[in-house]
């Protein structure tokens, strides 16, 4: 009986050997062949690039110098050099109270949001206010055309049938970035 | 039911090899006769007595495999020479053993078979026993004026033969020798060379497939189990590995060495430029941020604007909530269908709907209304 069997168990010997040389030895080895080939094709893409660079002197100067303009230009629109949300929502409420004046928009009440820190960093305050139809409209054109660039989130206009005025409730946002350590 | 043997399948001829010499035969008829050195290539051989020894053995085990490496293994006691290769056909009996009958191939033959290299070899007395009611027969074969051949088919259809070169062997004789009775068996007489290729024709075209088994590939295996083969197969296949391995290995080394110097000669060349670069990408990815988040805001007086100039005559609106690009309207209209018409034909407005019952107020008789909206501003065309 054993003897009969022997075939089946060399046979199963045999592809048992087979399976651990494949695990232990094909596999790691062609795991370590895919990462080199990996790596060699990092190093031509990165030669690739160098080899385009060279006698492309003017063109990139140019590129770097229309980059630059474009993000100081970009730049223009965030209130620079926060130093926290806070002095940003402070500002903001000034610029608000300001523009709020000068459309004839009384203020009912206002309030400090929850800002979002980040590179960017955005704070929110919430307001809320009345005046007729025309006024809101100048009002919200002039928010939304500011120097610096402030959003208007959410915004709810209500009106009371035949009532000259008409209540807003919005959120109004400015943008700001960091104070950067040592930069101006 | 048709019967095909698997020999028809090969052709109508074959090779037999006798005393120096072989026959070509098609369709039982004898073509040409030749010397065995000038065959060059066939598919099929029937061998001749003189080249091969024959016997009967009883085994107490059945296994083919087994018997084949019993037979191996003491050669000198089953034939009167040595020889790598022999045919064997088996006949189980009831008590679980068996009888074999054995055929040694002649050396000689058997660098001519290698030669040849043919599917099938048989003996010419195992293919008499295939012939129609050979059971229990005894054969008589004059092939020649002084060559011929006696075989006897037992009644399990082993053969047992014995060829006569020069001069004669009664009947009586040949009985004596295989320890029968000469008064028991009918004998066939086969009187011609080309009576007795007909014959084998003959049987030849009615073998089963399992008659053919034992005949088939003997060149094949005896070059399979050849060690010399072995090893040298096992060596071509390791250096084709080690060669294979070694390309793997060596051309991404060679290219990587050949990078890697570019890289070097380069880089100084580039120095400044790569600086200037990381510039380009760095302003790149700020400028995307910046813009992410001036993109991201909806500005609210188009909408106003747009809404004003799309509402029809009489409707009031007593509230506008808008958070994000959703907007929702309350007020009242004289007639809610056309102001769902009128948003609905702005391409800026998607999905216009009301969200709360259509209700007539008695005091201006107009409907009171509660709709949303999605505004997109990148279709709104007003500034």
């Amino acid at each position: 009986m054993f003897k009969e069997m022997t075939w089946r168990i060399k046979a199963g010997l045999a592809i048992a050997g087979v399976l651990v040389f494949a695990q232990l030895v094909l596999t790691p080895f062609y795991q370590w062949q895919d990462q080199r080939l990996e790596n060699l094709q990092s190093l031509a893409r990165n030669v690739y690039k160098k080899k385009a660079l060279l006698g492309n002197d003017d063109k990139l100067n140019q590129v770097l110098e229309k980059g630059k303009a474009s993000v100081e230009q970009t730049l223009r629109y965030f209130y620079a050099n926060v130093a926290e949300a806070q002095a940003l929502q402070l500002t903001l409420q000034k610029d608000i109270e300001k523009l709020s004046a000068l459309n004839s928009i009384r203020i009912v009440s206002l309030d400090w949001l929850h800002p979002v820190e980040g590179e960017v960093i955005q704070s929110p305050i919430k307001i809320v206010c009345d005046g007729s139809a025309n006024h809101v409209l100048a009002f919200i054109a002039a928010i939304e055309a500011s120097e610096r660039f402030v959003s208007i989130g959410s915004l709810k206009i209500n009106s009371a049938g035949k009532a000259d005025k008409i209540g807003v409730t919005m959120e109004i946002s400015a943008y700001g970035l960091k104070k950067q350590a040592g930069g101006s | 039911m048709v019967h095909i043997s698997p020999i028809a399948i090969l052709g109508s001829h074959f090779l037999y090899l006798g005393q120096g010499k072989a026959l070509k035969v098609r369709k039982g008829l004898i073509e040409a006769e030749a010397e065995i050195d000038d065959v060059r290539k066939t598919h099929l051989v029937v061998l001749g007595k003189n080249h091969y020894y024959e016997t009967i053995r009883s085994f107490s085990f059945a296994n083919t495999k087994e018997i084949r490496e019993a037979v191996v293994m003491d050669i000198p006691a089953y034939s009167p020479f040595d020889t790598p290769l022999f045919l064997m056909k088996k006949m189980d009996i009831p008590d679980g053993g068996c009888k074999v009958n054995l055929w040694f191939i002649h050396p000689r033959a058997v660098e001519w078979l290698s030669r040849l290299s043919p599917m099938i070899i048989i003996p010419e007395s195992g293919l008499l026993a295939l012939t129609k009611d050979s059971q229990q027969n005894l054969y008589h074969v004059q092939k020649q004026e002084k060559e011929a051949l006696w075989v006897y088919v037992g009644k399990d259809m082993l053969t047992q033969s014995m060829d006569v070169c020069d001069g004669q062997i009664e009947q009586e004789t040949f009985t004596r020798i295989i320890g029968g009775n000469a008064e028991k068996y009918a004998v066939t007489e086969i009187e011609d060379s080309q009576d007795y290729m007909e014959m084998l024709h003959g049987a030849l075209m009615n073998m089963s497939f399992n008659a053919v088994l034992p005949f088939l590939f003997p060149i094949k295996s005896l070059a399979r189990f050849n060690p010399k083969n072995l090893k040298i197969g096992l060596s071509v296949a390791a250096a084709l590995f080690v060669i294979y391995m070694a390309v793997i290995v060596i051309l991404p080394y060679s290219a990587e060495s050949g990078l890697m110097k570019a890289d070097k000669d380069i880089t100084p060349r580039v120095a400044s430029l790569m600086k200037n670069q990381l510039q380009v990408e760095a302003l790149y990815a700020r400028q995307n941020e910046l813009t992410g988040v001036l993109q991201k805001h909806i500005p609210k007086l188009p909408l106003l604007i747009m809404l004003n100039e799309v509402l029809p005559e009489n409707t009031l609106i007593t509230q506008l909530v808008t958070a994000g690009n959703t907007v929702e309207l309350k007020g009242m209209t004289p007639k809610s269908t056309a102001l769902l018409e009128a948003l609905s034909a702005r391409p800026a407005i998607q999905n216009a709907r009301y969200t709360a019952p259509i209700r007539q107020d008695q005091s201006s008789s107009r409907e009171v209304f509660t709709l949303s909206f999605i505004y997109n501003p990148a279709e709104n065309t007003n500034p």
